[in-house]
C-alpha cells in the first residue's frame, strides 16, 4: 500500500472490495465441441485500483470480462462462479438488472476502436445515449456532457467533431472517443480491452497517458487487458497472469517484476526487450509452442508442453493458484509446483 | 448531387445505343420483310419483291437507305418521341407505349411495396428469432413460394380463391392497383421476389448482430429495443436497398411472363406480341422503355446509399 501512496496518491480510496470474482468457468459450444475457455478464475479489484491483466491471445482474458457483464455471443455459457459487484452478484442478475449496470456502473473500451463504433450514427449520439438510456439526462444535457468529455480525452474542437461519423476520426481519436463513451455515466469500474492494441505505438502512448490522467483524477478502478507485460508495468497496480483459461500468477506490479515465479510469467518477461538481460535463472528468448487446445478437460498443467522446469507431478495434477511470501502489500500468488527462484518442488 | 446524376445519365448513353443497336441489327437482318409484314393480311403477292407496288413502298418507308443510315434516323426521331408506327396495326409505337408503360410500372411498384412492407420485417423477424420456430417457419414460407413457378402459382391461386373458396372474380385485364382484380396478380408478382428479400433482410440482420458495434451498444447497458432498432437496423437497410433495387429491375424487366397470364396489357404482353408479329417497331419501343425504367430504378438505389451510409457522402473531414 505504501508503494502506491507514494507513487500517485490513489491510496486512499483503495481497500474495499469493489469486484470479487471466484471459479469464474465459461465454455463454448462449437461445431460439436466443447471448449474450455474460462477455467476457474477467480480475483478481485479493490475500488480505485488497476488491474492489468496478461496473457498470449486465446488465453480467456476477453471471455473472462464478457461473461461477468453477459456479453458473451450464444455459443457461450458461464456454467459456474460468482461475480459480487459491490454485494451483488453479477452472474445472477437479470438482463434488465445487467442492463443498469452496464455502462452505467461498469464501462467498457474494446479493442478495435473502428469496429466498435456504429459506422452510420454520428460519434457524440454514440458517446451521449448512455446517458440517455441510464435516465441520467436529456438530449441537450447529453450533448454537453459529451463536449465536456470529448475536452476531458483530449479531443480537439469537440463542438464540432460531435457531429462526426466514426470514419471521420482517426484511429487514436476513436478510441479517445470510446474511452469518453465508457466514462459518460462515471462508472466505478472500466474494463478496458486491449484498448491499443490496434493503434500505432506513440499512439499506444497517448491513449495510456489519457486513461493514467483520468483515472487519478476520478478515482475509477481499471480492469486493463494486455498481451503486452510492459504496457501495464507502468499503468496496473497488481497483475494476473492468465494462460488457457487459467490465473496462473497473480501480485503488485512490483513483486511480478522483482519475483516472477511461474515459468509462463518467466518467458513472458524474457520476451520483453527491457528484461533480455533479466537477473532470473533460465532465460527465454521467446515462449516455444503455442496455447493449449481447449477441448479437452484440463486434467494437468496446462503449460506442460512448453514448460522447462516441468516435473512428474505437472502430468498428473492440474496446479492450484497458493501463495508464496512476497513483499508486496497483497498476497502473491502462483498456479505451479516448481518453485522457480529455486528450482525446489513446494508442498 | 445533381452533377452525379447527370454523369450517370451521360454514362447511360452509349450502353443505350448499343443495346438498341443489337436489338435494331437483330431485326433488320433476321426478322422479316417489313413490307411484307406490314401487308401480311392482304393480297400478299401484290407485295412481293420485284413488284413495283412493293418497291413504291419500300422506297416510300426509306428502308432502301443503308442500315447504319436507317438505324440513325430511327434515333433522332427517337430523340424527339417518336418511335415510328407499328407494322401491325399502324399506330405510332409511342401512344401504344404510353399506354402500357404506366401499367407495368404501376405492377411493379405496388409489388415492391408489398415486398418491402411484409418481406422486410419478416426477415427482421426471423433474424432475431433465428433457429427457433417463428424462424423455421418464415424461412421454410419463403423456400416454398420460391420454388413455384410463376406459371403454376397463377392458375393455383386462381382455382383456389375464384373457383372454389369463390372469394375473388377471375382477373382478366387491368382496372389500376386498387382494383379487387388486381389482388391475385399481384400476389403472385410479390411472392417469389418476397422469398429474397425475406432471405436477405435476414442475412443482413444476423450480420450485423454479430458486429462489434452491437456489443458496444449493449455494453453501454442500451434497453435491447434500442439496440436492434437504432443500432442494427440502419445499418441492414444499404443491403436491404440492394436487394429491392434487383427486385424492382426483375419486375420491370420480367413482366412477360405474368402479363401474359392474367390478360394485363403491360410492356410484357407488348413484348410478347411484337415477337408474334414480327413487329420490330414495338420491341424496338418496348427496349427502350425497359432500358430507362431499369436504369432509372439503379440510379434511384444509387441515390439512396449515400442518405443510408454516411462513408459514401462525399464531404470527407479530414483526419488527425
Ligand atoms: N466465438 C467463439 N467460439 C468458440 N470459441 C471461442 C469463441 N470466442 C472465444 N473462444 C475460445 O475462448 C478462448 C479465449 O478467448 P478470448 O477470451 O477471446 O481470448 P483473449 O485472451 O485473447 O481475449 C479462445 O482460445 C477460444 O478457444
Ligand atoms: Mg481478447
Amino acid at each position: 500500500m505504501t508503494r502506491l501512496i507514494q507513487n500517485n496518491g490513489r491510496g486512499n480510496i483503495m481497500g474495499e472490495t469493489l469486484l470479487q470474482v471466484t471459479n469464474l468457468t465459461t465454455r463454448f459450444h462449437s461445431r460439436g465441441n466443447l471448449i474450455h475457455a474460462v477455467n476457474g478464475v477467480s480475483f478481485k479489484i479493490d475500488k480505485g485500483e488497476t488491474l492489468g491483466v496478461v496473457g498470449e491471445s486465446g488465453c480467456g482474458k476477453s471471455v473472462t470480462m464478457l461473461s461477468m457483464l453477459h456479453l458473451l455471443p450464444p455459443a457461450a455459457r458461464v456454467v459456474a462462479g460468482t461475480a459480487f459487484f459491490h454485494d451483488k452478484d453479477l452472474l445472477k442478475l437479470n438482463s434488465r438488472e445487467m442492463q443498469r449496470i452496464r455502462g452505467n456502473h461498469i464501462g467498457m473500451i474494446f479493442q478495435d476502436p473502428m469496429t466498435s463504433f456504429n459506422p452510420v450514427l454520428t460519434i457524440g449520439d454514440q458517446v451521449g445515449e448512455s446517458l440517455i438510456y441510464h435516465n441520467i439526462s436529456n438530449r441537450a444535457g447529453a450533448e454537453k456532457r459529451v463536449i465536456e468529455l470529448f475536452r476531458m480525452v483530449g479531443i480537439p474542437d469537440p463542438e464540432a467533431r460531435l457531429k462526426d461519423y466514426p470514419h471521420q476520426f482517426s484511429g487514436g481519436m476513436r478510441q479517445r472517443a470510446m474511452i469518453a463513451m465508457a466514462l459518460a455515466c462515471e462508472p466505478e469500474l472500466v474494463i478496458a480491452d486491449e484498448p491499443t492494441t490496434a493503434l500505432d505505438v506513440t499512439i499506444q502512448a497517448q491513449i495510456v497517458e489519457v486513461v493514467k490522467d483520468l483515472r487519478d483524477r476520478l478515482g475509477i478502478a481499471i480492469i486493463w487487458i494486455t498481451h503486452d507485460l510492459s504496457l501495464v508495468a507502468g499503468l496496473a497496480d497488481r497483475i494476473m497472469v492468465m494462460y488457457a483459461g487459467n490465473v496462473i500468477e497473480e501480485a503488485t506490479t512490483e513483486d511480478l517484476f522483482d519475483q516472477p515465479t511461474h515459468p509462463y510469467t518467466l518467458g513472458l518477461l524474457a520476451a520483453l526487450p527491457a528484461f533480455q538481460a533479466s537477473k532470473n535463472s533460465k532465460r527465454l528468448s521467446s515462449i516455444p509452442g503455442s496455447p493449449p487446445d481447449l477441448r479437452a478437460e484440463p486434467t494437468s498443467c496446462p503449460f506442460l508442453p512448453r514448460c522447462s522446469y516441468a516435473i512428474n507431478r505437472c502430468a498428473i495434477e492440474m496446479p492450484l493458484a497458493h501463495e508464496i511470501p512476497g513483499n508486496g502489500s497483497t498476497p502473491h500468488s502462483v498456479a505451479c509446483f516448481v518453485n522457480t527462484q529455486e528450482r525446489i518442488t513446494v508442498q | 448531387m445533381l452533377q452525379y446524376i447527370l454523369l450517370r445519365l451521360v454514362r447511360w448513353i452509349p450502353g443505350v445505343i448499343l443495346l438498341m443497336f443489337i436489338v435494331y441489327a437483330l431485326m433488320f437482318f433476321g426478322g422479316g420483310d417489313p413490307v411484307q409484314i406490314m401487308f401480311s393480311r392482304e393480297a400478299t403477292d401484290l407485295f412481293m419483291p420485284g413488284n413495283p407496288r412493293y418497291e413504291a413502298v419500300k422506297e416510300q418507308l426509306g428502308l432502301n437507305r443503308p442500315f447504319l443510315v436507317q438505324f440513325g434516323d430511327y434515333l433522332w426521331k427517337m430523340l424527339h418521341g417518336d418511335f415510328g408506327m407499328a407494322l401491325t396495326d399502324g399506330r405510332p409505337v409511342a401512344r401504344t407505349l404510353a399506354a402500357a408503360t404506366p401499367i407495368t410500372i404501376s405492377i411493379a411498384l405496388a409489388a415492391s411495396a408489398i415486398i418491402a412492407i411484409v418481406g422486410i420485417p419478416l426477415g427482421v423477424i426471423a433474424a432475431l428469432n433465428q433457429n427457433h420456430w417463428a424462424d423455421n417457419l418464415i424461412l421454410g414460407g419463403a423456400l416454398f413460394f420460391w420454388g413455384i413457378p410463376t406459371f403454376v402459382m397463377a392458375p393455383l391461386l386462381m382455382v383456389l380463391f375464384c373457383l372454389e373458396l369463390n372469394l375473388l372474380p377471375v382477373p382478366r385485364g387491368w382496372h389500376g392497383v386498387f382494383d379487387v382484380n388486381s389482388i391475385i396478380p399481384l400476389t403472385v408478382a410479390a411472392l417469389r421476389p418476397m422469398a429474397l428479400v425475406i432471405r436477405q433482410a435476414r442475412s443482413a440482420v444476423l450480420d450485423v448482430l454479430s458486429e462489434d458495434y452491437i456489443r458496444t451498444a449493449r455494453a453501454k447497458g442500451l434497453p435491447e429495443w434500442v439496440t436492434i432498432i437504432k443500432h442494427a437496423l440502419r445499418p441492414v437497410l444499404t443491403p436491404v436497398v440492394t436487394q429491392m433495387g434487383v427486385v424492382m429491375t426483375n419486375l420491370l424487366a420480367g413482366s412477360l411472363l405474368l402479363e401474359i397470364v392474367f390478360g394485363i396489357p403491360g410492356i410484357g404482353k407488348l413484348i410478347r406480341d411484337g415477337i408474334l408479329n414480327n413487329d420490330y417497331s414495338v420491341l424496338l419501343g418496348c427496349t427502350f422503355v425497359v432500358l430507362a425504367l431499369v436504369t432509372l430504378t439503379n440510379l434511384l438505389v444509387d441515390i439512396t446509399y449515400p442518405i443510408l451510409d454516411p462513408r459514401l457522402r462525399s464531404t470527407q473531414k479530414g483526419a488527425e
